[in-house]
């Protein structure tokens, strides 16, 4: 039935839908997972890496982390190669602003100009829309630290932790009960991550080269914005503490059902004597 | 490029002072109320002076434009960022086939906590050229007016201190304010 409504991305189905727009979605679905969260001060994105092949030459780039400009950056999950045409577009849009204005654009402008663009492959020209949702991160004079989401049909929206890619609902739904509005530090925000990312990451045990995590702060004095990926140590040392967090739990819980259980074994011990 | 206009900067004011006369074939006086002052957003705004058409033709081109800015991003210009595109519009015209012959003076107030220097004045040509001073103007004036402001501009001036300084520039040029 929607078979025939979906070769063209530039026209609706007969219930009001746009199948182009809903089978790039799901495309992103299967790809690697991005994770962003705010946190008073500072923003952290994460993303799942999946290309980890031993035979990739270990070229000074990031699989799915770029940079936009002085303030901004943005996470990529979808079609890689789509990514980068739109990742430029965006470093275009930052510049452009940049010369006409001589001063950073708001984040949001960047964000609105480039989901003005990816609205367009939804609506005319027959071409398809872009297999890509970005997590942008960044900081401005106007809003302080921010946190958007834009998809294919060129949607966005600011959040304060969301996640997209590969099992991003599960993800999602850990952030809505662990996330503290207004309580988060970037430490906070850093051990978030991690524990969200080993409960959706197809791996058994979370190592430091499945996944990537860039953090943005925004030196008030200065006025400089920095942005840095945390190294293989950073990494290895957040994942050694959620492990190290979750095995004192693991025995805590063991302690506690030991307890409960001797005290099954006197109840039944003073039944049976009882009955005697 | 007989009407005057000048900028000063004080301590937390700009004042913007226009010369309220259009002259034509240079002894014909057509005008004693002619506004040249253009509002740029909330905390900004611009003097333009030179040649009629093309200083309101421009100057509400920029207006407008810095309006639309607002509605679709929801939030206000700085005046840096105001003059800066003003300056890139100048520049662009110039190279083009409709240049505009106009002068112009932006003044504002940053109310944006990061900004260090609150009050923001920039002065830019019809060709293109910005600068940002304490004291600037166009036209005739300008020979008095910047000799004036080198010897009387100082940090933190007041209100009467700026007024003082611009009854003086008037006075040589010979006008009544």
């Amino acid at each position: 039935m929607a078979r025939r409504y979906d070769t063209r991305a530039t026209i609706f189905s007969p219930e009001g839908r746009l199948y182009q727009v809903e089978y790039a979605l799901e495309a992103i679905s299967h790809a690697g997972a991005s994770l962003g969260i705010l946190a008073e001060n500072g923003v952290v994105l994460c993303g799942e890496k999946r290309n980890i092949s031993p035979l990739l030459d270990d070229v000074k780039y990031s699989e799915k982390i770029y940079k936009i400009h002085e303030d901004l950056c943005c996470s990529v999950s979808g079609i890689t190669s789509d990514a980068n045409i739109l990742i430029n577009e965006l470093r275009m849009i930052g510049q452009r602003y940049l010369l006409t204005y001589q001063e950073p654009a708001p984040i949001e402008y960047i964000v609105s100009r480039l989901c003005n663009i990816k609205q367009a492959y939804t609506q005319f020209g027959g071409k398809r829309p872009f297999g890509v949702s970005f997590l942008y991160m960044g900081w401005d004079k106007h809003y302080g630290y921010q946190l958007y989401q834009s998809d294919p049909s060129g949607n966005y929206g600011g959040w304060k932790a969301t996640c997209v890619g590969h099992n991003s609902q599960t993800a999602i739904s850990i952030l809505k009960q662990e996330y503290k509005i207004g309580e988060t530090t970037l430490q906070d925000a850093l051990r978030l991550a991690i524990r969200v990312f080993s409960k959706t990451l197809d791996t058994t045990k979370l190592t430091a080269e499945k996944i990537e995590i860039a953090v943005l702060e925004h030196d008030d004095k200065s006025n400089k914005t920095t942005i840095r990926m945390l190294n293989e140590q950073e990494l290895q040392q957040l994942i050694k503490q959620y492990e190290d967090e979750q095995s004192k739990l693991e025995t805590e819980r063991q302690k506690q059902q030991g307890q409960s259980s001797q005290q099954q074994t006197t109840t039944s011990g003073t039944t049976s004597k009882d009955k005697k | 490029m007989v009407e005057s206009i000048i900028g000063i900067r004080g301590k937390d004011f700009i004042l913007l002072a226009q010369d309220a006369n259009t002259t034509k074939y240079g002894i014909l006086n057509m005008k004693f109320d002619t506004n040249r002052l253009f509002k740029l957003s909330e905390h900004c705004a611009m003097l333009a002076s030179g040649e009629p058409g093309d200083v309101v033709q421009f100057a509400e081109y920029v207006g407008k434009n810095i309006q639309l800015y607002k509605m679709i991003n929801g939030i206000e210009l700085s005046p840096y960022a105001c003059a800066n595109f003003t300056r890139h519009e100048m520049a662009y015209s110039l190279r083009s086939r409709n240049s505009y012959l106009a002068n112009l003076i932006i003044g504002g107030f940053s109310t944006n906590d990061s900004d260090q220097q609150k009050a923001q004045l920039f002065a830019i040509d019809y060709l293109g050229a910005m600068i940002s001073a304490n004291v600037v103007a166009h036209g005739f004036c300008q020979f008095f007016a910047l000799g004036v402001g080198d010897k009387l501009w100082k940090e933190n001036m007041t209100l009467e201190e700026g007024l003082h300084m611009l009854q003086i520039i008037v006075n040589e040029l010979g006008m009544f304010v």
